[in-house]
């Protein structure tokens, strides 16, 4: 079958009860949310609002309503306008994108420190030619080298500036919200062509269990006045924060990204969303935070099924990550365990390129070889036609290889699809002979190579300059208004 | 088996309602509380700790078992002498101003509570002042800040000077924690220690409080 090599981890009856449970929990427990105004919104529009507790509970109807009201197609549009991303992807193939959240860098030379502001002109350089990396997000650059108070909006200017990609953005605090939104606005000519060609997307976050704190309900209301997609974002931590099960885990993240998807369609119908679940579980000897555990993995399936099949809502979680500190054996495997599953998922998007260390730690290395393992994961995911065509009926029925002089080396089905078999860049595939001629490099090394290629080729995109220059105003008028000396 | 061992076994098998039942048979037979607290009681939790620091056994092992001592101690409480100390110190924790994050902050609160402290959770989002006044309160031993952001992590710098300033940073040990704090980190700002998980915050803890 073309389109999805697909498998289900819950049948339709577990899908239906994990759906009816999740608005019976929205419907009698409702969640708190730490925003005065939106709860004002929200109260206007039918929900039963507690302002003194700052609880809200939503009815069947208004959950319908708003389900009802999540766009079925929208696109995120891109800086450049070369890479603008439809939803639902017309090939049926997930987007991609990079980590967010690291603090840490580890350069090419193996030194892991905070994140400078050079190291995401670099980072934003390669993105921008990974072929299967689809949108970006921002680094999260330390506060040694840019106003703590303003790190979101420093790092924003530089996306804007130099990622030909769609942007999703993490704000850091509250005031910042309105900022980063008017420096998008900014970079595409205003207000207006930005809800019409939207470049930036917003995160905003839960905080387990059904909590909403200021700084991300802002980010919501702010998104829904301007137009602004939003991916709303939980990240549970099982055993921790919430269940030590994966599936209660699964459970409640899906509570709470759709608590904040009904919210925002509610405020503003038409709001493009992608619900994104990124589950972690706790490991109980160490208590360290992981996100490599296999039950979790499973979990983010269950998540994407219930959004995508549950209400055809799009989808979005981690594709590819580890727990590892480096490029070992355990980074790969954890790796592609977590790409290949989620290849036949029914995730819309996949991020986490580039990421070691539980997400803690970026890596341009790693970002290059997330682009080939990406690469393999999109065909994965495409499958394969079965016909006459496909199965080359005419050569095989034809006995064309019984000749002794035929090879389908040259066969003409041979020359009509050879190249259609993936081929990863930087893959071995050739013999040691070979290999060792070439300098026996490892993968590692050849995505050094390619790291520098990458560095000294032309940039292959900028903001033009009129537009940079609007950004840089905002970026004036934030730095005054957020930066306390 | 000594009823003293008995105690012992139930705290490490994580019986709540044995150890209380058991401590209390204990005092009827006229054991006196500290022997109960000090050869009962404390050996069971300290063999949890043994284990946990083999990789023997889980987290939840241990704060079940520290949930069955805490029930034995509710009832030899009352009958230790005047002034009696059942925690080996104290601790004020709370996750620093702006930063909301307290996962890893709850979890090193249970796991100094295990490991017999006493432990004063300011929450989360707490200025220096606050830090200040518990300290003034409660006379801690160490106070554990906790910070999961690199913006956040600023504060724990701010929080030390403010200790110099209101003259109480040579009443306690400063100990720092949190996704992007490092040892380096803790040497710039002038922490008194950096501990990279609750496991090890737990034991600087009881190492300092039973050192000092």
């Amino acid at each position: 079958m073309v389109g999805r090599i697909k498998y289900n981890v819950m049948n339709d009856q577990e899908l239906e009860h994990m759906k009816s449970r999740m608005e019976q929990l929205l419907i009698e427990r409702g969640v708190h949310l730490d925003h005065d105004e939106m709860l004002e919104e929200l109260a206007k529009v039918g929900c039963i609002v507690d302002m003194d507790s700052k609880n809200v509970k939503f009815t069947k109807e208004l959950i319908k309503q708003a389900v009802d009201a999540v766009p079925k197609k929208f696109t995120l549009y891109s800086p450049s306008g070369k890479y603008d991303l439809e939803f639902p992807n017309p090939t049926g193939c997930f987007y991609t994108r990079t980590n967010t959240g690291a603090p840490n860098y580890r350069n090419i030379k193996g030194e892991t420190h905070y994140t400078t502001l050079e190291e995401v002109d670099e980072w934003y350089k390669i993105t921008n030619v990974m072929e299967n990396l689809d949108y970006v997000t921002i680094p999260s650059t330390s506060g040694e080298y840019v106003p703590g108070d303003a790190v979101d909006v420093y790092t924003l200017e530089k996306a804007l500036k130099h990622s030909a990609k769609h942007i999703w953005v993490q704000p850091y605090e509250t005031d910042n919200v309105n900022f980063l939104i008017e420096m998008a606005q900014a970079a595409v000519g205003g207000a207006e062509e930005f809800r019409r060609r939207p470049i930036m997307s917003m995160i905003s976050c839960s905080v387990p269990c059904l909590t909403y704190k200021h700084m991300d309900a802002e980010a919501m209301l702010r998104s829904a006045k301007a137009g602004v997609p939003v991916q709303p974002c939980s990240l549970p931590t099982a055993g921790a924060n919430t269940p030590v099960t994966a599936q209660g885990t699964a459970f409640l993240a899906c509570a709470e990204v759709f608590a904040q998807i009904v919210m925002l369609e509610l405020i503003a119908p038409g709001l493009p969303v992608i619900a994104t679940t990124l589950l972690f579980s706790m490991d109980m000897q160490t208590t360290y935070t992981l996100q490599s555990n296999t039950e979790i993995t499973i979990a983010r399936l269950i998540c994407m099924e219930l959004f995508e099949r549950g209400y055809n809502i799009r989808a979005h979680s981690y594709g590819t990550g580890t727990d590892s500190l480096c490029m070992d054996a355990q980074n790969f495997i954890e790796r592609t365990n977590l790409i290949d599953a989620m290849a036949m998922s029914e995730a819309s998007v996949l991020g986490g390129a580039g990421q070691l260390e539980t997400a803690k730690t970026v890596s341009p290395l790693q970002l290059i070889i997330d682009n080939e393992i990406f690469g393999i994961a999109k065909r994965i995911r495409a499958g394969l036609a079965v016909d006459d065509e496909t199965l080359d009926w005419d050569e095989v029925i034809a006995g064309i290889d019984q000749d002794p002089a035929f090879s389908f080396l040259m066969s003409e089905h041979t020359f009509r699809h050879y190249t259609e078999a993936h081929r990863p860049d930087m893959f071995n595939r050739d013999g040691v002979t070979n290999w060792e001629r070439g300098g026996s490099k490892t993968l590692e090394e050849k995505a050094l190579e390619k790291f520098h290629a990458i560095m000294a080729a032309e940039d292959t995109y900028a903001l033009d300059a009129d537009k940079a220059a609007e950004v840089e105003k905002v970026l004036k008028r934030a730095h005054a208004a957020l930066v306390k000396d | 088996m000594s009823i003293l061992n008995e105690i012992s076994e139930l705290v490490i098998k994580g019986d709540i309602a044995g150890t209380k039942a058991k401590v209390a048979e204990a005092v009827e037979q006229k054991v006196d509380a500290q022997v109960i607290l000090n050869q009962g009681l404390m050996p069971g939790i300290n063999e949890i700790g043994e284990r946990f620091a083999k990789g023997l056994i889980f987290v939840p092992n241990v704060l079940l078992s520290a949930k069955a001592m805490n029930s034995g101690v509710e009832v030899i409480q009352p009958l230790l002498a005047s002034g009696g100390e059942t925690t080996i110190g104290t601790a004020v924790v709370a996750t620093v101003k702006g930063d909301l994050h307290d996962i890893g902050k709850n979890l090193v609160a249970l796991m100094m509570r295990s490991a017999n402290l006493k432990v004063i959770d300011l929450g989360a989002n707490v200025g220096a002042d606050k830090f200040i006044a518990a300290i003034n309160e409660y006379h801690p031993d160490i106070v554990g800040l906790s910070a999961l952001l690199t913006t956040t992590m600023n504060e724990q710098g701010n929080i030390i000077r403010a200790f110099e300033a209101a003259g109480v940073r040579d009443k306690v040990k400063v100990m720092i924690g949190g996704a992007p704090v490092t040892q380096m980190w803790a040497d710039k700002i002038g922490a008194d220690a950096f501990t990279a998980d609750a496991a090890e915050a737990a034991r600087w803890a009881k190492n300092y409080a039973t050192s000092k």
